[in-house]
């Protein structure tokens, strides 16, 4: 009798000792998490949530620990089953756990930020919008790419945005047609899209090859999306002199 | 270029005329919700294309022409306006979304929402003022394209001058210009007394940690 009271006395203890450890993680984990929130919130306030929240939850995860240790549970056991678990979680969400480590590196590096002109491996164009898993870009083409936030950690970042502008390089090829009639041509097609670039449009060179004029032009604009519709009208101000031209 | 300024108050007039002048040859359409503004608007910029639209028609405007816009200046005199045109051209991806603001208090809504080139008329009052009065430190210009910092301090102190004269030799990131009470003005530490002056311009990062030094 009086060692089943001993032992439920101290059971007792314990499952006691253990409550309060998980009142104490519950409290810790609220307090770490305002804290948080607060000294990340400059790096944007979905990001110190996020971050703030994995801070708890790991705090809550370790007072759960600490409580079933105290229980005196077999503590290698749940060891094992954690470790496995914790294996587990980091080799099927590898894809995830990068992500949110290449945002952590996008926040706190800033290599870019919204309405940047980059280039990232064969991708280029203007960024659109950075988010927790993924950015997206808009090419020149005027697609939308999505990119994983972790093919940021595998590849260098060449950031163009200094400048407004960019300068796109056009070739144009006129079949059956002789020099002279182009020049003029070229001139007064590069005039009127003028209002449409930051700057003057370049005629970079201007040749005969056999039965065919090649013409290379390099246009400043601003807005990447707006080079499909400027090679439209390109194309269109030459028809309208009754000229026939590719535009590359 | 090919701008589009929304509203056509005193904001929407000073926008255009500055744009005229930053890229003459760019296409500037404008578009106004009243007929009698959208009359007096072609009158005074012949050079802009001008168009009558209703309030809730501009969003679809914006839309439409997302591919070919390079910037929207949303500059009407109501910025709840402001901030829906702003969020339709940020999210028709235009590269340059800006909005000129009727009360300086909306900053923060803004920034929320995430557009990033805001401007404040009211922000020259502080600075000119500050000048006006000569007061201890002023922040003239803060870039919003670039980390860049232009800032105004009295010098009034022995000891200020000496810290000065410190962080200046140890930084090449920053150009001082220094203005003595007798109004000469020189780059050069040597010739500058107490009293005076000095014009700051430099990394943005260098000039808060020196004015954080002028504070204490």
């Amino acid at each position: 009798m009086a060692q089943t009271n001993l032992i439920l006395n101290d059971l007792l203890l314990r499952t006691v000792i253990a409550v309060a450890v998980l009142i104490i993680s519950y409290f810790i984990s609220r307090y770490i998490r305002a804290n948080l929130e607060r000294a990340l919130s400059k790096f944007g306030p979905n990001f110190a949530k996020k971050t703030a929240e994995v801070a708890r939850y790991f705090i809550l995860f370790m007072g759960a620990a600490i409580a079933v240790s105290v229980l005196s549970l077999d503590v290698m056991a749940i060891s094992i089953i954690t470790a496995a678990i914790l294996v587990f979680i980091l080799v099927s969400m590898r894809d995830l756990v990068l992500n949110l480590a290449a945002e952590f590196y996008l926040m706190t590096r800033r290599p870019f930020k919204e309405n940047d002109w980059i280039r990232i491996g064969e991708i280029e164009g203007t960024v659109k919008s950075i988010r927790g898993i993924d950015t997206e870009i808009i090419t020149y083409e005027g697609d939308l790419v999505i990119i994983p936030n972790a093919y940021f950690l595998k590849h260098p970042i060449i950031n163009k945005s200094q400048s407004l502008a960019r300068h796109v390089e056009l070739k144009l090829t006129f079949p059956k047609m002789k020099l002279d009639r182009i020049e003029s041509a070229v001139g007064e097609v590069l005039k009127e899209i003028r209002s449409e670039l930051f700057g003057e449009p370049e005629l970079l060179s201007l040749n005969e090859r056999g039965d065919r004029v090649e013409a290379f032009i390099s246009l400043p604009i601003v807005n990447v999306r707006k080079l499909r519709w400027l090679a439209a009208r390109i194309t269109k101000g030459f028809l309208t002199r009754g000229i026939e031209v590719e535009v590359e | 270029m090919r701008t589009l300024i929304i509203g056509g108050g005193h904001s929407a007039y000073f926008a255009a005329n500055a744009i005229k002048e930053i890229d003459p040859e760019g296409k500037l359409i404008m578009i106004e919700f009243t007929t009698e503004k959208v009359n007096v608007l072609s009158k005074t910029f012949p050079f802009a294309e001008v168009i009558l639209q209703e309030i809730d028609g501009v969003e679809e405007y914006i839309k439409n022409n997302g591919s070919i816009l390079d910037a929207v200046v949303a500059a009407t005199e109501s910025d709840s306006l402001n901030l829906r045109y702003c969020k339709v051209a940020k999210e028709s991806a235009i590269p340059l979304t800006i909005s000129i603001l009727n009360n300086p208090l909306n900053r923060e809504i803004f920034l929320k929402e995430g557009i990033t080139y805001i401007i404040d008329p009211y922000s020259v009052i502080p600075v000119e003022l500050s000048e006006i009065l000569g007061s201890p430190m002023n922040i003239i210009y803060k870039s919003p394209k670039n980390r860049i910092l232009i800032t105004s301090i009295r010098l009034s102190e022995e000891k200020l001058l000496q810290k000065l004269r410190k962080e200046l030799s140890r930084s090449l990131e920053i150009s001082a210009i220094f203005v003595s009470q007798s109004g000469e003005i020189t780059n050069t530490f040597r010739d500058i007394d107490l009293g005076g002056r000095v014009y700051l311009i430099g990394a943005q990062e260098k000039l808060e940690k020196i004015l954080k030094i002028v504070k204490r």
